[in-house]
């Protein structure tokens, strides 16, 4: 069970969040004009990362904000989390 | 019974308590502070178990966890425990056990002849054998496990109560031996928060038996000073028979602790084990280290013994496991065993490969006595039940005249040391191999951990404290817990002895000659032998990986605990690669069983998952409910009466809500309260149909969609100002919806300013349909007018009932005049039982979700998760007309995706079954009719079927390849019982299609 | 017009004894609920003009910015819950009608005002086994020097979510645990199993229905 730190709430047992997947995938705002194989390239391709991996927590147990964070898929190591939204603030 | 090889004094053993226990049927005595092992051995009991393959005779091998040979079936019954290791049992008053792997008994073990087959039972051999035929396999098994089978698992409840925990601490200490005591009491006079856990039942490892000094102290006394002051600090705690199992990632270690197994049975109470998670900033592991067996011939004879536990059972209980000793060492560790023999009566020779070193201890060896043969191995031993001599060799020198052959009732092996590296493993750390030690240690750390003593490789006293001393500190500084000058532990004095270097030897024999003669034993418990590592790589298998698995070696309950070293190193020397290129296998959490209480703890039965309970559950328990399980919620299906069935039940529901009125509890479904300027804008990206229009007091049915254009979930939504609606969700979805929002607005959309509030909860829900609703509302609701016009079909309207604040949408699930009345939870019961009294005059009945689901049926309203699988989208369901052509939203572009926008998927139908009194089987495949074949392409599937009470015959609900163009037409289901239903496609909608009962006056 | 006795605390399970359910010895661990506690979920941006002053006028309490602490007035307690969500309990005798005051007064701001009055149960826990019971659900560090009076924490409780508020009375330790409505019954039964151990042997109290 690893340890991951909110951004906000600082350092809490993995139980308390959930697993949201590969970060930064931006959704398409023109989504009538791409061709269904790039729109399926947003809506299942992913990157499966060896090695350092962005990707999307939340902190649902608890402040219920996603946020952001690197880790390293070999280790399990994470190096740095981010806070999201309009008031995103720089690295912790 | 006497105990014939109790010593008159010495050990930490009461002498007088005397325990009274059985093993195997037979009574026995031992004494307070014996392990069954220590008992037995005073008994003079050695041959205690058959092995799990040849089921040859072995013995007591070890004298801690790592003993693969002496498990023991502990008590019967509900308390049974297979496969107990019979040197960690603490003897208690009446304590029976059995050994395990024999029938009818250990004596006259029936398949004791397996090892006269041994040489046709090699290793492979099950993989080989029992191949063919197929329809045979679960006869093979059957017979292999009854053959080999170790333990029995109980056939009753545990009735024991388990128990977990979740810890935190600044550093954590496993392992009370020198090396863990010293760090222990460094790190907490640094006022860190420390918890040290130990497998034994008292702190002090080897020391509680040693004849060290510290410091100048008697190395008892020294454990009793640094335990008080460990015990006056308030921030270590100090978990005896506590065993740390996992190192699992960030520095989390997973420990059972073990409260009431030395206890009689009879004085057991309250919690038997408990699990302990303990988050620990810095872990220092102090586990000690496990003496090697040596390699030879027939060394599994029960009387063959490590020098350590030779030592244990002597000093620590006083014991004597031998009067006539052979001791095969090849390094210092030996004469160890052989002085303490000595020095009990016993008669000793000590056969040991080196040349004469003039050592410490083997001097004191030399100066009392005791004769040494140097430069010479035992061959093999020989014995039936017990050993009884042994075969020498010459190592590099012929032996002396008159010692081919010596006899003994118990030989003594000490190979060496390995330091105990499971959890160190278990962390991600990778062993190193040193050759100046032959042992595998601690190399670089991956996670916050460091290892102190012998599980270090630092065998000596010394090293350990100040090993242990140093970890502490530094550990403790690591946390900022800075050591406060002079408040650390001074490096204690102890006596120095020299050593001679050790020199392996990891069979006897080299090449072919390893593989003749009597086995050569690795691993006892899985009857793995030297010779089963040559054919191993005789048939191609290099790696230790796959050797482990082709030769089951390591396999066992004891997970290779004493042999894993030594087969890596003859697979090293048949492969004639070193043993650090061969390496090990991977070491994995657990490093001793743990039991399933352990692992389920207090989460069982009905606090195994949450029960989520609505406002009126004790109502409807009152009232004779039975429930179903709706995600985590306990909804009442149906009311039975005396005398009704389920279907009897839920058919008079039904007609009570087409004929008069009824009432739902429906406070399951999720409610989110969705507020702030942008929250049309929001709701217009969420759903596919539009917002803007919706007027504030009216509702608006909603299907939400993922991204690949699947149906989510569905709901009714209310307009409560400009800037403020009300989102209903699905009773399962009601926390999917809600986090799926959420993720939308936080992470694509941060720009949107709209809050989500759940009032799941807050708000407690009663549905009151029926031709009657509207008179039965209007009994007790005043300030609210219900007229058809003043309240029209998907309005709300709020007002009050006994002056509770209710909020009342008419809506409608059954085709019935029907509204939901929605109110604060805590008073939901009042405002139901005013319902209740308002309806009696109609006969308002109570019905449940068996009534609502057949309600909706009949009217063809689908229920997602039901009719809809995560592979129906909108267009499937008939509902393509609700997605607004006017904007984007979550899904929409997978509409028109090749697959999604074909004409040929599976849509939502009706079917009415040719035989009005067969109820179709939800799930049931459809094939086209008509069809009987055994193979048949599958053309849909039943969502939902029911008997319609007000139809008076079976409908369902399907979805069907192309369904939407092929009304009228036949289909066949398939029954369970090989029957052939048919039935004919028609309209979802089955009762009232113009809609016409909701208008009802 | 109803009444204080036609209302229901989502422990009605556990029976129904005016003033709350409550079980144990506060010599070792005891449970009370807190039946009929006003809470108020607020949501809104601190750093919106005017917002946090707004809120300070209408109910007379500081908003806690800093994540996970606790901010209290006269007669409300304001727990940080999210940097824009905060829970508001009332601690007077009365309900003060909390969400309505802050509708009025904070009128055309962003905002979000929701009763909770109903939506959880609000329980007791003191005694020096209060922390252990705690430990036995919740993965959070509960030690004085992690978790300290003036903080609060959204964490689990065996397999729900729960609020944790220590507490500080008169020396003795203590937490105030909120936890959802539906999920009460639940998070109270295993907490009273959680007990049992320090409290001796003995039948949990309230029914095992179903
Ligand atoms: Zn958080």
């Amino acid at each position: 069970m690893l340890v991951i730190r909110c951004p906000w709430c600082g350092e809490r047992a993995e139980t308390e969040f959930n697993y949201g997947g590969e970060a930064d995938i931006v959704r398409p705002t023109d989504a009538e004009h791409l061709s269904d194989r790039e729109w399926g390239d947003y809506v299942f391709m992913r990157k499966n990362t060896l090695g350092l991996h962005r990707e999307q927590w939340v902190h649902s147990h608890g402040c219920r904000r996603w946020f952001v964070a690197e880790r390293d898929t070999r280790t399990y190591q994470f190096k740095s989390y981010e806070k999201l939204g309009a008031h995103a603030m720089e690295k912790s | 019974m006497s105990q014939s090889c109790r010593l008159p004094h010495g050990g930490r053993v009461q002498r007088s308590a005397p325990v009274r226990f059985f093993f195997n049927d037979k009574p026995y005595d031992g004494l307070a502070g014996d392990t069954l092992a220590s008992a037995l051995i005073a008994n003079g009991v050695h041959f205690v178990a058959r092995s799990w393959k040849y089921h040859r005779p072995r013995g007591i091998v070890a004298a801690g966890v790592e003993e693969p040979n002496a498990l023991v079936q502990l008590e019967t019954g509900a308390y049974t425990i297979p496969n107990a290791r019979a040197t960690e049992i603490e003897l208690y008053e009446g304590l029976r056990a059995t050994s395990v792997n024999a029938r009818p008994d250990i004596e006259h073990d029936r398949m004791a002849v397996a090892r006269y087959f041994s040489r046709f039972i090699a290793a492979g051999f099950y993989y080989k054998t029992f191949m063919w035929p197929r329809a045979w396999w679960p006869k093979y098994e059957e017979r292999i496990r009854d053959a080999a089978g170790l333990g029995t698992v109980p056939d009753t409840l545990d009735p024991d109560r388990y128990e977990k925990t979740h810890a935190h601490c600044d550093v954590l200490i496993v392992g009370a031996g020198p090396a863990g005591l010293a760090a222990a009491v460094a790190a907490g006079r640094t006022g860190a928060r420390v918890i040290l856990v130990d497998n034994q039942p008292e702190p002090g490892g080897s020391l509680l038996w040693s004849t060290d000094t510290l410091g100048g102290e008697p190395a008892g006394q020294w454990i009793r000073r640094v335990t008080d002051e460990l015990a006056t600090m308030p921030e270590v705690c100090v978990l005896p028979r506590t065993t740390a199992f996992g190192y699992q990632d960030h520095n989390l270690v997973t420990a059972c602790e073990r409260l009431t197994d030395h206890l009689p049975l009879q004085q057991r109470a309250g919690v038997r084990e408990r699990l302990w998670k303990i988050r620990a900033r810095r872990v220092v592991l102090a586990t000690g280290a496990h003496e090697r067996p040596l390699v030879f011939g027939n060394n599994d004879l029960p009387g063959v013994m490590l020098a350590s536990a030779v030592c244990t059972y002597i000093n620590h209980y006083g014991a004597l496991p031998g009067r006539q000793a052979v001791v095969f060492t090849n390094n210092d560790s030996g004469y160890q065993a052989a002085l303490d023999l000595k020095r009990n009566g016993a008669q000793v020779v000590v056969v040991d490969p080196r040349t004469r070193s003039g050592s410490g201890l083997s001097m004191r060896a030399e100066q009392a006595g005791i004769r040494i043969i140097q430069q010479a191995v035992i061959e093999h031993a020989v014995g039936g039940t017990r050993v009884s001599g042994v075969r020498l060799q010459g190592h590099g020198a012929r032996l002396p005249a008159g010692t081919e052959s010596l006899s003994c009732d118990l030989l003594v092996m000490a190979g060496g040391w390995n330091p105990v590296i499971h959890l160190y493993a278990q962390s991600g750390g990778k062993p190193r191999w040193c050759d100046q030690r032959a042992c595998f240690v601690p190399d670089v750390q991956v996670q916050p951990q460091i290892s102190v003593g012998a599980a270090n490789g630092d065998f000596s006293l010394a090293q350990a404290l100040s090993g242990g001393v140093r970890a502490g500190i530094e550990a403790s500084a690591q946390c900022d817990f800075a050591d406060v000058s002079g408040k650390a532990p001074a490096a204690w004095a102890t006596h120095a002895s020299t050593e001679s270097p050790i020199l392996p030897i990891w069979s006897i024999g080299s090449g072919k000659a390893a593989t003749r003669g009597p086995k050569q034993f690795i691993d006892y418990q899985n009857d793995v032998s030297v010779s089963d590592i040559h054919l191993a790589v005789r048939e191609g298998y290099r790696s230790i990986e796959h050797v482990k698995r082709y030769t089951a070696m390591g396999f066992g309950t004891d997970q290779g605990k004493l042999g894993n070293i030594n087969g890596m190193a003859v697979l090293a020397g048949v492969l004639g690669q070193s043993i650090s290129e061969t390496g090990t296998t991977t070491f994995r959490p657990n490093y001793t069983p743990v039991s399933f209480g352990t692992i389920a703890g207090r989460e069982l039965g009905d606090m195994f998952d949450p029960i989520r309970k609505t406002y009126l559950y004790e109502w409807h328990v009152a009232h004779g409910a039975v429930f179903e399980d709706v995600g985590n919620w306990k909804r009442a299906r149906h009311y039975p009466r005396p005398g009704e069935d389920m279907d009897a039940a839920v058919a008079r529901e039904c007609l009570a809500v087409r004929h008069s009125v009824g009432l739902l509890d429906y406070s399951t479904l999720g409610k989110i309260d969705v507020r702030g300027p942008d929250s049309v804008t929001f709701l217009n990206r969420i759903y596919p149909n539009l917002w803007d229009k919706l007027k504030p007091g009216r509702c608006r049915y909603g299907l939400m969609l993922d991204e690949n254009g699947m149906i989510l979930d569905d709901g009714v939504n209310l307009r409560l100002a400009e800037q403020h609606f009300l989102v209903s969700t699905t009773t399962g979805g009601a926390a999917r919806v809600m986090s799926w929002m959420e993720r939308w607005l936080q992470t694509e959309w941060p720009d949107l300013k709209v809050y989500l509030t759940s009032i799941t909860d807050q708000y407690a829900t009663a549905t009151v349909a029926g031709p009657n609703a509207r008179k039965v509302l209007q009994k007790v609701c005043q300030d609210i007018n219900f007229d058809k016009e003043a309240f029209p079909f998907m309005g709300f309207k709020e007002g009050t009932i006994d002056g509770v604040f209710v909020r009342i949408l008419r809506v409608s699930f059954s085709g019935e005049l029907s509204y939901e009345v929605y109110m604060p939870a805590n008073l939901g019961q009042h405002v139901w039982n005013l319902l209740m009294a308002a309806g009696e005059e109609f006969g308002i009945t109570p019905y449940g979700t068996e009534a609502m689901h057949v309600l909706r049926a009949e009217k063809g309203f689908i229920i997602v998760g039901q009719d809809t699988d995560g592979s129906m989208t909108p267009l499937d369901l008939g509902m393509g007309g609700m997605v607004s052509k006017a904007k984007d939203c979550l899904g929409k572009r997978s509409l028109s995706r090749s697959d999604t926008a074909s004409p040929h998927r599976k849509q939502l139908v009706g079917l009415l079954p040719s035989d009005p009194t067969c109820v179709l089987p939800e799930g049931g495949q459809i094939l086209n009719a008509p069809s009987t074949a055994a193979i048949a392409a599958m053309q849909g599937h039943v969502t939902s079927s029911y008997m319609s009470p007000i139809l008076q015959r079976s409908i369902a609900l399907a979805v069907i390849k192309d369904g939407l163009n092929r009304m009228e037409q036949e289909v066949t289901i398939p029954l369970p019982d090989g029957r052939f239903a048919q039935a004919r496609i028609c309209s979802p909608v089955f009762y009232d299609p113009e809609g016409a009962r909701q208008n009802v006056d | 017009m109803w009444t204080e006795l036609d209302q229901e605390t989502p422990l009605v399970g556990l029976g129904h004894p005016p003033g709350g359910f409550t079980h144990g010895q506060l010599g070792s661990v005891l449970l009370a609920e807190l039946p009929f506690v006003e809470l108020t979920n607020l949501r809104g941006e601190p750093g919106s003009p005017g917002f946090l002053a707004a809120v300070l006028d209408s109910i007379g309490s500081e908003l806690p910015t800093t994540p996970n602490t606790v901010a209290t007035s006269a007669d409300c307690c304001a727990m940080w819950l999210a940097p824009n969500e905060w829970l508001l309990r009332s601690t007077g005798a009365q309900p003060t009608d909390l969400a309505r005051r802050l509708d009025a007064a904070l009128g055309r701001q962003f905002f979000a005002a929701t009763d909770q009055s109903s939506g959880y149960s609000v329980i007791r826990l003191s005694g020096p086994h209060a922390r252990a019971v705690l430990a036995k659900g919740s993965p959070l560090d509960l030690h004085p020097r992690a978790f300290g009076v003036g903080q609060c924490a959204q964490t689990l409780h065996f397999k729900t979510s729960v609020l944790l508020r220590r507490l500080d009375l008169a020396g003795q330790e203590a937490w105030e645990v909120i936890v959802r409505r539906s999920f009460a019954d639940y998070a109270v039964r295993i907490m009273l199993d959680a007990m049992e151990e320090y409290l001796g042997p003995g039948v949990a109290p309230g029914s095992s229905s179903h």
